[in-house]
């Protein structure tokens, strides 16, 4: 029966896939076949590497795991363009999804206690209209059983855009940006923070800095995709 | 195109309603065809041998989809209404029937659509199933708002006053009021001014319609509260989609302009509303904002009574954020498709019809064409950033105005010159009005006292609306008159603009390009010339007697292109012929000027609706009978003239030449002055001769103008046409005089089941022994005879393709 009224939908709104535009068979989802084979997954060697490289230096973050590499013109800077910057919300949650049942084992096994997005400025939100990071989190937190806490932590600054920035540059630019709202909440628990992009890791470290001001245990990050290091 | 079915079914689904309007088929014809085929492909499919033979599948599967088509249409064809009655019009009928819509209340007279189930009329009861218009009207505008406000949709009411058919097309290019009635079932015209006999017979209501109805009610209330007349009327076109308040020469302005667009709610409107709604909501969850902005623009739909373009714009935008939210992708082509399948499913005969053809049309063109604007924009040289905005502004304007423009012409009859400049500056105008209207409507909840600022300033924008406009409409200049656009020309030019965009780009340098665009061009002149027939040709003389009801209008154009009018019809505070027959009339045929203006005498049903004409200036010089300075009018008739600088002429006897036709005005000046002072009698009196041809017109003279005439000329009365005397009454077209006229054919001037009884039966029988061809405008609309000095030919301009 559902897959008779998802034929009758597809044949009245057919979707294409988001990258190549071809038409999706009812099998497919977002992408087609083509271009699902084509995301590129991060393998342990190549994470553990990340880990070295972005987030060692200080030991903030415990661990950390993303799914896919990010490439230009490739699907997944389509997938994450079409949600971030033409507000195709639907995408929030595929990208939950696609977390959820490639990365779930991982994530049991820190024993998360929250799933935190990483906050958007209220300026930046009511620009984009939505985090991003956001309706991720939510999708998450349904598949994997913990609960999410949205308003535990806020951005205070306003950043500018990171896109054009180097390494250095974004550590300063987002050096103590953030703010705990209900620093009671965080002692002692296991956070694990979401974003859809994950490229030097600075903003991160910087969300992560300010839950362990006020005692968390364990800080965790997953991101959706994740830049190559050069 | 492969990836999205719908279009294609779309397309073949309109191709079947288009074939099934123009030819008739027979409903078991197109059944037992499509049943074949479907058993066909069937057993194709079934033997898995249609892989093979694809093409044929193919085929079979569009014909099987025309066939649905047609059917469909046939299927809703059958309940098309139509008047019921034989009489034009009945009174003191009592009928019985449900309210299903309510409008807004104008000054004395508000309209309900009635169900009507039966009817008595001389007190027999008629059983029927019809949608009857029904005006209600009371100089008590208190009483009247009363009433107003107590009928709800869905009351059983019964209503004594008179039934009446909508005024069919009487003359060239004009609306056909009672099709139009009939294209949205109703089927005949009724009014009352006894509201109190008025009966609600139960007192039954519909709960959403009249939610809709009380919120309609209330932002009208509100509309006219705050604003000024003129900005009420804008308004209550734009947010309720109800623009009767707006003047016709206002209207006229606008289309001139080429912005008439903007007063019809259409997708524009919905496209501000959207906006607004996203803007008010903005601090909202985005997925509670997009669900909201759905909502009011569906509920702005019910609001609107869901016109084709704002049912469109509807689907289109829930398609449009509903894709946001899901996983589905959104193609606008494809939801142009959806959208309109869904009102042509609901209301097939909606392709026929000019709002969902605009709208369509010009959506359809803004997807196709702006994106290859927005290249060649992009790509340019400009650096500007605001005038880059600009272009790409008027080149979405630019693509909608090319799209729509065979169906402009064909039903304004007119290319606005200045329609491209007007639109950059009318379009975001009508936004701000729009939003401004809709928060002063919002803020009123709260204060009235700011709602009355933010109405003040709509006032003004109103007003400067207005005025870019009746400049930029106002010019003669400002617009191409075009009356003959055929469906031909349209395909034609449909035609040409696809050959152009897809191969225009296929050269690289400017001078092929250039050279292209001006064969397609001349290509598309010349062929559009070869179905173009003029209803008054050149070079021959035409005698167009126009149907303006009771009274007599009758216009000639010469072989030399000159034109006269003899008379202008009746004019009074309900109807102007002169403003809304005459004038349409000369648009439509491309004639700017009256060169000749002849008024045979100063009654009303003759003068009246000349001063209208003589105020838009559109009159040179005027033949009238010598000044009577006992008579009021004539006076103040004259002074007219001489205000609007119009040459004045009396008649008496004398000979023109115009354009080798002789023009004979008969009068003995002194003679009719002294021995008939009656006005009728001392009527003008002209013959026209061309060739072996003549024509004679009589204004109104009686039996005894008619004797002088018979002793003065004898044989030279004779003539070919006759305009008979006075409208065909008994006191003239005595039997001398008819003998020695001695015209094959007659014409005459009445209006239909008039109270005079004109023609009188006497008359006819009198034609009829004298085997003279009858022409009546009563029975038959304007008519027209040509002649080329030695044939007279009646146009049948009705059945004229």
């Amino acid at each position: 029966m559902k897959k008779f009224v998802n034929n009758l939908l597809d044949f009245f709104l057919p979707r294409i896939c988001i990258h190549c535009k071809s038409k999706l068979n009812n099998k497919e989802n977002i992408l087609c076949s083509d271009c699902f084979e084509d995301l590129l997954r991060v393998d342990e060697k190549e994470l553990a590497n990340a880990y070295n490289h972005k987030f060692s230096s200080d030991k903030i973050i415990s661990d950390f795991t993303s799914l896919y590499f990010f490439e230009v013109e490739k699907p997944v800077q389509a997938i994450l363009h079409e949600y971030k910057y033409h507000q195709k919300i639907g995408l929030g949650k595929y990208i939950g999804d696609l977390i959820a049942s490639h990365l779930g084992k991982t994530l049991k096994k820190w024993q998360v206690d929250y799933i935190v997005p990483i906050p958007l400025h209220f300026l930046k939100k009511a620009n984009r209209g939505f985090n991003q990071s956001l309706y991720i989190s939510k999708e998450l937190s349904k598949n994997l059983l913990i609960p999410f806490e949205n308003k535990l932590i806020k951005r205070m600054r306003f950043t500018e855009t990171q896109t054009k920035l180097g390494f250095t540059d974004r550590q300063l630019n987002v050096k103590n940006a953030f703010n705990i709202n209900h620093p009671e909440r965080v002692f002692g628990k296991n956070i694990l923070l979401v974003d859809d992009v994950i490229t030097t890791g600075a903003t991160i470290s910087e969300c992560a800095r300010e839950f362990k001001k006020y005692n968390a245990k364990n800080i965790y990050a997953v991101s959706f995709a994740m830049v190559k290091d050069k | 195109m492969r990836n999205f079915p719908l279009i294609k079914l779309v397309i073949l689904f309109c191709i079947g309603l288009i074939i099934r309007q123009l030819f008739f088929l027979n409903v078991s014809f197109l059944i037992l065809t499509g049943l074949v085929l479907l058993l066909t492909l069937f057993i194709l499919y079934k033997s898995r041998k249609f892989l093979k033979i694809k093409l044929f599948f193919n085929i079979a599967q569009f014909i099987l989809l025309i066939i649905i088509g047609c059917l469909y249409l046939s299927i809703n064809m059958q309940n098309v209404p139509y008047y019921p009655f034989e009489e034009a019009r009945i009174k003191n009928a009592t009928i019985y029937g449900k309210i299903s819509q309510i409008q807004l209340q104008k000054e004395y007279q508000f309209v309900v659509h009635l169900n009507v189930d039966s009817l008595d009329i001389n007190l027999n009861r008629i059983y029927l199933k019809n949608k009857f218009l029904c005006k209600l009207r009371n100089t008590d505008k208190s009483k009247l708002a009363q009433f107003y406000n107590k009928l709800k949709i869905g009351n059983y009411l019964e209503l004594s006053g008179t039934i009446y058919q909508g005024r069919e097309q009487r003359n060239p290019g004009e609306f056909d009021y009672q099709k139009y009635l009939e294209s949205i079932g109703i089927s005949a015209l009724f009014v009352t001014e006894a509201i109190d006999s008025i009966k609600i017979l139960d007192d039954d209501a519909k709960l959403f319609p009249n939610i809709i109805l009380s919120t309609r009610k209330a932002i009208d209330n509100l509309i006219e509260k705050y604003h000024t007349k003129e900005t009420s009327a804008l308004l209550r076109g734009l947010i309720l989609a109800d623009r009767t308040d707006i003047d016709y020469e206002v209207k006229d302005q606008f289309v001139n302009a080429g912005v008439v667009h903007v007063l019809a709610v259409s997708g524009l409107h919905v496209g501000y509303i959207v906006l607004i709604f996203l803007f008010l909501f903005g601090r909202t969850n985005i997925i509670l904002r997009f669900i909201l902005t759905m909502l009011g623009v569906i509920f702005f739909m019910f609001l609107t009574g869901a016109p084709p373009s704002v049912f469109r714009a509807t689907i289109m935008t829930v398609v449009l954020l509903s894709s946001y939210l899901t996983i589905r992708s959104y193609n606008s082509y494809n939801a142009l498709a959806l959208a309109g399948l869904i009102i042509l499913l609901l209301e097939p005969t909606a392709l026929f019809k000019p709002g969902f053809q605009l709208s369509f049309s010009a959506v359809f063109s803004i997807i196709w064409l702006y994106p290859k604007f927005r290249k060649i924009i992009k790509e340019s040289k400009i650096r500007s950033s605001i005038l880059k905005k600009i272009l790409l502004f008027s080149a979405i304007s630019f693509s909608a105005q090319i799209g729509t423009m065979p169906f402009t012409l064909i039903y304004f009859g007119k290319l606005s010159v200045v329609s491209l400049f007007a639109n950059i500056i009318v379009i975001p105008l009508i936004g701000i009005i729009i939003a401004v209207g809709i928060v002063t409507i919002l803020t009123n909840i709260f204060s009235s006292f700011i709602a009355v600022t933010f109405a003040s300033a709509n006032n003004l924008f109103s007003n400067l609306l207005y005025s870019i406009v009746s400049f930029m409409g106002g010019n003669n200049f400002s617009y191409i008159p075009i009356s003959n656009f055929s469906v031909f020309d349209s395909i034609l030019f449909y035609s040409c603009l696809i050959f152009m965009v897809y191969y225009l780009h296929k050269f690289k340098s400017v001078k092929p390009k250039f050279i292209l665009l001006i064969i397609v061009t001349s290509i598309f002149f010349v062929f559009s010339t070869f179905d173009d027939k003029q209803l008054l040709p050149d070079g021959k003389l035409s005698v167009m007697a126009i149907d303006v009801g009771q009274g007599d209008a009758i216009l000639i154009k010469f072989p030399n292109n000159e034109t006269a009018l003899i008379d202008g019809g009746n004019a009074n505070e309900y109807f102007d012929n002169g403003k809304f027959v005459i004038a349409p009339l000369l648009q439509y045929l491309k004639i700017d000027r009256i060169n000749y203006g002849i008024i045979t005498h100063l009654d009303a049903d003759h003068l009246n609706g000349y001063i209208s004409l003589i105020e838009k200036n559109l009159v040179d010089k005027i033949y009238k009978p010598s000044l009577d300075s006992n008579s009021f009018i004539d006076i103040v008739f004259e002074a007219l003239l001489k205000e609007h600088n119009v040459e004045i002429s009396y008649h008496t006897k004398d000979t023109m030449t115009i354009g080798s036709c002789r023009v004979y005005c008969l009068n003995d000046s002194l003679y009719m002055k002294y021995l008939l002072p009656d006005k009728n009698e001392g009527s003008g009196v002209h013959k026209i001769v061309y060739g072996e041809t003549s024509f004679l017109f009589t204004g109104d003279i009686g039996h005894k103008a008619e004797r002088y005439l018979i002793n003065f000329y004898r044989g030279f009365l004779k003539s070919n046409v006759l305009k008979l005397g006075h409208h065909g009454s008994k006191g003239s077209s005595c039997p001398e005089f008819i003998k020695t006229v001695s015209p094959q054919h007659a014409i005459i001037s009445a209006g239909i089941d008039n109270r005079f009884g004109h023609p009188s039966p006497d008359v006819l029988q009198l034609l009829e022994y004298n085997k003279i061809h009858i022409k009546r405008t009563d029975l038959e609309g304007a008519i027209i005879y040509v002649s080329d000095g030695e044939n007279i030919e009646i146009t049948d301009w009705k059945n004229l393709k």
